[in-house]
């Protein structure tokens, strides 16, 4: 089991965003995690690689604590990007996909270059090494982050609704490169809206609503035989889309 | 030779005291400029105390020192400043000389701006930066050191060249202490004859080229470096 997170809880304030949460991922699993705006998918993921801090529970990481693991030594062998990209300015594409691997893994600059380039070209982003993020469209920019977050060679990556602040023609390009990087074997969490994709790619599902994991199902059956009423409203309104 | 009205004396003065002006430029130009070098480097230092998030005790107190800092050299005039630092440090037994103590004003003072700018300059950098960086294993340090501080630093040139035009302005606040800078320099050559217009016109036209001139070659070097980034909305 890569993953584990027993009993985790996070409030904001008074206000109770993550109730409890219980979950396994096991290697190679794609989790999609599903569930209106505000059901506290982002902050759960967040908490995975402390982002934000729980308020209780513990997750485990390959077996361990993270308790006692070094946080940034953990953040290396999880992966993360964000619906707003969040590309470094200060740096081009390559340096982007490099920083990590110099600066925390410690890799010589040809190793790092090497792997970066390797993994830029996978999200087909080959051409576009020397130029600054500001060059780029949005579905570029995401690709980039996803080969930034492949570049430290984690073996999990959590996806927070990377298509959401797209324009609609780049959704495609960036949900492929997914898919892509699926072939790899590589675990991932994936917080989509993205029903159709969520349904192609994922082996699980996991719908939240309201702070609590209302349902943790196989894909197949989680669009089959949804069991709770929400689930099942949640799928109804995508199906009539 | 004969001399005679306003643009007579100003010639007159120019001519007997060129190698004096000549010195209180350098000496304006080397406050203002050291000034700004090292109010930079150390507004670097206070200004990530100040942003700092959580600090343990030890961050706790130099926050505390920091913003009290911040708070009185900006509240207060740097010839006020000038004359304190100048003279409690010779009652301490310290003694130096009004330029060295000139320096140490200026840049006493440049620091507190400078840190209060790039203080700014660091808020204005999107959160999502700061994020990623920490989501790739990199720590706060340096997160601040390799991500942060490049953009925030390039955000907030313009406002630290504007800081080196202040202090060329500025630093003619000096002769309090005794520094012979520009301002002074003319002022001792017009007082020779009694012509404080004419050796201040002069002040004036050279304080003028030298804002002037540093404003154009700032602009040229901000062109050179590109325009401050435009932050991207985050939304988590
Ligand atoms: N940093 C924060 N401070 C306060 N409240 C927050 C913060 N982040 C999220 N929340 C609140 O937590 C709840 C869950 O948010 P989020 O995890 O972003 O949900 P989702 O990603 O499912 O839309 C929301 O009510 C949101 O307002
Ligand atoms: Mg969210």
């Amino acid at each position: 089991m890569i993953l584990e997170v027993k009993n985790l809880k996070k409030k904001f304030g008074d206000e109770d965003v993550l109730k409890d949460i219980s979950f396994n991922v096991e290697e190679g699993d794609i989790i999609c995690i599903l569930g209106s705006s505000g059901s506290g998918k982002s902050t759960l993921l967040r908490c995975i690689n402390f982002l934000e801090t729980p308020n209780s529970g513990d997750i485990f990481f390959n077996g361990i604590n993270t308790k006692n693991m070094n946080i940034n030594e953990l953040r290396t062998k999880i992966g993360m990007v964000f619906q707003s990209f969040n590309l470094f300015n200060n740096l081009n594409v390559l340096k982007n996909c490099m920083i990590g691997q110099t600066k925390v893994l410690r890799r010589t600059k040809e190793e790092a270059k090497e792997i970066a380039t390797k993994e830029l070209i996978r999200v087909g982003m080959k051409e576009y090494l020397d130029k600054s993020p500001k060059q780029l469209s949005g579905g570029q920019m995401q690709r980039v982050a996803i080969a930034r977050a492949l570049s430290n060679s984690p073996s999990l990556i959590l996806f927070d609704e990377p298509t959401s602040a797209l324009d609609p023609e780049m959704v495609g390009e960036v949900l492929s490169v997914i898919k892509e990087v699926k072939k790899t074997g590589i675990t991932m969490v994936i917080v989509t809206h993205e029903m159709q994709f969520a349904k192609e790619v994922s082996t699980r599902i996991l719908f939240m609503n309201d702070g609590v994991i209302l349902e943790d199902s196989r894909t197949e059956d989680f669009f089959k035989n949804p069991k709770t009423d929400r689930a099942k409203d949640f799928i109804k309104r995508f199906m009539e889309q | 030779m004969i001399y005679a009205g306003f643009f007579g004396w100003i010639g007159r003065i120019i001519e007997e005291y060129a190698i004096q002006i000549l010195y209180g430029i350098g000496r304006t130009l080397l406050l203002s400029l050291f000034g700004t070098v090292v109010g930079f480097l150390i507004a670097c230092i206070f200004s990530y105390i100040r942003v700092k998030e959580n600090p343990k005790i030890i961050g706790k107190i130099l926050k505390g020192f920091v913003n009290v800092y911040v708070t009185v050299i900006r509240g207060t005039p740097m010839m006020v400043q000038a004359l304190i630092f100048y003279y409690s440090f010779k009652m301490i037994g310290i003694d130096w000389d009004p330029l060295t103590s000139g320096l140490f004003t200026v840049s006493i003072n440049t620091t507190a701006y400078l840190t209060e700018v790039l203080r700014g300059g660091i808020e204005s950098v999107d959160k999502g930066q700061y994020e990623a960086a920490r989501s790739i294993g990199l720590s706060e340090f340096r997160s601040m050191i390799f991500i942060i501080y490049p953009q925030a630093i390039k955000n907030s040139m313009a406002s630290i060249g504007n800081e080196f035009i202040v202090n060329i302005k500025d630093t003619s606040v000096l002769n309090v202490i005794g520094v012979i800078e520009l301002y002074n320099a003319c002022l001792m050559a017009g007082n020779r004859y009694y012509k404080v217009v004419e050796a201040m016109t002069i002040a004036a036209i050279i304080y003028l080229v030298l804002t002037l001139s540093s404003s154009k070659l700032l602009q040229m070097l901000e062109r050179r470096i590109g325009s401050p980034i435009k932050p991207i909305q985050s939304s988590n």
